[in-house]
């Protein structure tokens, strides 16, 4: 080509005097850093997770911002072609008297619930460590949470179940009422109190065995010494229990407690086999499922299913707070 | 169905169709706003009451012909210490519509059909005088105590479970009003026993004669509807098939179901029940579609359901009416 060929020639040539030129070195202040920045990303990384990725953003992701795009729209028979309607599905969700006894309801599990499970999981950890029949009484008493929750619920509808004063009671609880000489008891009709606090039981039923056998676990890994120490020191078992037990087991109480007010927050079955949410029972989930499958206004579910996922947030923040911290404290 | 037809999925069957084999009071209950969607082919009929022959033989009670013969009837079983009605309620999810078919059938009584059809329609509102009354005359079993176990005891009893007192030993009640379809429930429930002789019906009686032109029983009736989504040739030679007397015979011989041709012969039916309801269904002047099943889901299925429920358990009647005329003003 010229003069000195080994710098000009050829290919090598042509590309020298084309990133040399004004408006190569231009271009070449853009494409650097996208190049660099290009480079410094872990390619193997993000293909390994990028399959979980894409599957979590189609079915949770994106369903989730299609039911919050969903919720502003009317109902129609038809999947699409609802009209807007703004913010009528969300008034409705808040004002509502059905509504108001669902939130009503939902908040009252969510006190009575997790403070029984938890309470009676953490007492029953705590005393059981000391019985030699142990084993056998934790797994009678975990079983009723590997059975299906519809399962459970047909089967409390029977302990509960009312016949006239006349006839035999089919029902245990209204046969021992009746034994004692009292009137057999509607326990799923008498509004407001009863019937919920009856289904409560059966939520505390299924799900106390979980808390215990997890806080069991906690609880065997506090070291023996600290509490014989504790004890020679002079303290009671009381105080034992108060001041070194509890502290201890607080990080893991609070993820199950965690976990039980996730639960409660979209408990459906029980409702839905005893009561069907009648006689002032009706909770968030099963309003959400009458008003999509039986209703077919999808608008309304959708607001109520974002009502649901506005109400877990705060708790799933904090057990990620929490499992940060556990992580970060490794 | 209806909604369907707005939506325009349902093809419109007029001079599709010859509906000429189908009982002409049961071909406009597939009918709305001109146009034909739906072939009314598998009826059942609700109206009844079902009782046991050989207890009112033995009581010397006999078959009431109006309200007030029921009422009176009623009196009687209460003197005699027994209790007349045996009600149900319970269904699970769907809890609550044995009572709505209780209330269709006193409107269609008192009120009459046009207003029934009204109703339905939401034409006039939950809170008018007339449909208050018919709640009222529903809740009126329940205040007299002539109802088995009283709110509780309709509230708690699964409707299948219902029609059992009546054949107990001695019997824990006299009548109970349900459909055709109980019949499976009751020979399931207990061995041996004989249409006609151990379980035998009659229609739910006037309550204001003047409410039917002719002063005849109207007739709640309920059951499958045929809907056409494909207008395909074969489609409709099919639906068409499905109103013809072959058809409706497979359906009534081999099924032992009512038929809605329009030329049944009663005396074709083996079973005697079947054979009564047969001709109510063909010499009905005034029949209806149940209401609950017409009306938009979230109040047939619904309010209308729950409604029904939350007045029996003691929720005041005001109340309960203008929860459900709240939900049909946005539904409808």
């Amino acid at each position: 080509m010229g003069a000195d060929g080994a710098k000009t020639g050829g290919l090598r040539g042509v590309a020298r005097r084309v990133t040399s030129s004004v408006v190569g070195r231009a271009i070449w202040r853009v494409v650097g850093p996208i190049g660099r920045w290009l480079r410094s990303i872990r390619w193997t990384s993000w293909a390994f997770v990028a399959p979980a990725l894409l599957l979590i953003g189609f079915f949770l992701v994106y369903p989730t911002l299609m039911t919050i795009f969903r919720s502003f729209f009317g109902r129609s028979t038809s999947l699409f072609g609802a009209p807007f309607v703004g913010l009528e599905n969300w008034k409705y969700v808040f004002t509502n008297d059905v509504m108001l006894t669902a939130l009503r309801n939902n908040a009252l599990w969510a006190v009575l619930f997790t403070t029984c499970t938890v309470g009676f999981g953490l007492i029953l950890a705590v005393l059981l460590d000391r019985v030699k029949y142990e084993r056998i009484v934790k797994s009678i008493i975990f079983i009723p949470a590997a059975i299906s929750m519809v399962g459970a619920s047909v089967v409390w509808k029977f302990v509960y179940a009312w016949k006239p004063a006349y006839i035999d009671q089919i029902g245990v609880l209204n046969a021992v009422v009746v034994a004692f000489g009292g009137e057999p008891v509607g326990w799923l009709i008498q509004r407001p109190w009863v019937n919920n606090i009856c289904l409560i039981i059966v939520g505390i039923w299924i799900w106390t065995g979980f808390c215990m056998v997890i806080l069991s676990a906690a609880y065997k890994n506090i070291p023996k010494a600290l509490l014989e120490a504790a004890r020679i020191d002079g303290a009671n078992e009381w105080r034992v229990f108060r001041r070194i037990i509890l502290p201890l087991l607080a990080p893991t109480a609070s993820v199950v407690a965690t976990t039980m007010v996730v639960q409660v927050l979209k408990i459906f079955d029980i409702i839905f086999v005893m009561t069907n949410g009648n006689y002032s029972t009706e909770v968030i989930a099963n309003r959400m499922y009458k008003e999509m499958f039986n209703f077919f206004n999808y608008g309304r579910a959708s607001a109520i299913a974002v009502v649901l996922l506005i109400l877990i947030v705060p708790f799933m923040i904090i057990n990620i707070r929490r499992f940060a911290a556990q992580e970060g404290g490794r | 169905m209806r909604q369907w037809a707005d939506a325009g999925e349902v093809v419109d069957l007029t001079g599709l169709v010859d509906t000429s084999d189908i009982n002409p009071a049961l071909v406009p209950i597939g009918e709305y706003k001109d146009g034909l969607y739906g072939l009314f082919i598998f009826p059942n009929v609700k109206s009844l009451v079902w009782y046991n022959p050989k207890e009112f033989a033995a009581n010397g009670y006999e078959v009431p012909n109006t309200w007030y013969e029921l009422q009176a009837l009623s009196q009687q079983i209460v003197a005699d210490g027994g209790v007349p009605w045996s009600i149900g309620l319970e269904s699970g999810a769907a809890s609550g519509w044995p009572g709505t078919d209780w209330i269709e059938d006193i409107v269609l009584r008192t009120a009459g059909a046009s207003v029934y059809d009204k109703w339905i329609a939401h034409e006039i509102p939950w809170t008018d005088p007339r449909i208050k009354l018919a709640f009222e005359t529903f809740g009126k079993l329940f205040d007299d105590g002539y109802v088995l176990g009283g709110a509780i005891g309709a509230l708690t009893t699964n409707f299948g479970d219902a029609a059992d007192p009546l054949f107990l030993d001695p019997p824990a009640a006299y009548m109970q009003k349900q459909a055709t379809f109980i019949t499976g429930f009751i020979t399931d429930h207990f061995d041996g026993l004989v249409a006609a002789e151990d379980y035998d019906v009659f229609p739910l009686p006037t309550i204001t004669p003047k409410a039917t032109a002719d002063g005849s029983i109207p007739l709640l009736v309920s059951g499958d509807v045929v809907t056409v989504f494909n207008n395909r040739p074969e489609v409709i030679a099919f639906a068409q098939f499905l109103t013809s007397e072959t058809a409706a015979n497979i359906w009534s011989s081999e099924l032992g179901e009512l038929s809605a041709y329009v030329n049944a012969d009663p005396a074709d039916f083996e079973n005697p029940i079947t054979r009564k309801a047969q001709e109510m269904l063909l010499n009905a002047s005034v029949s209806r579609y149940d209401g609950s099943d017409m009306m938009p889901a979230e109040i047939g299925t619904g309010a209308f359901w729950s409604g029904v429920l939350d007045y029996i358990s003691g929720i005041s009647l005001d109340t309960v009416l203008e929860t459900i005329e709240a939900a049909a003003v946005e539904a409808y």
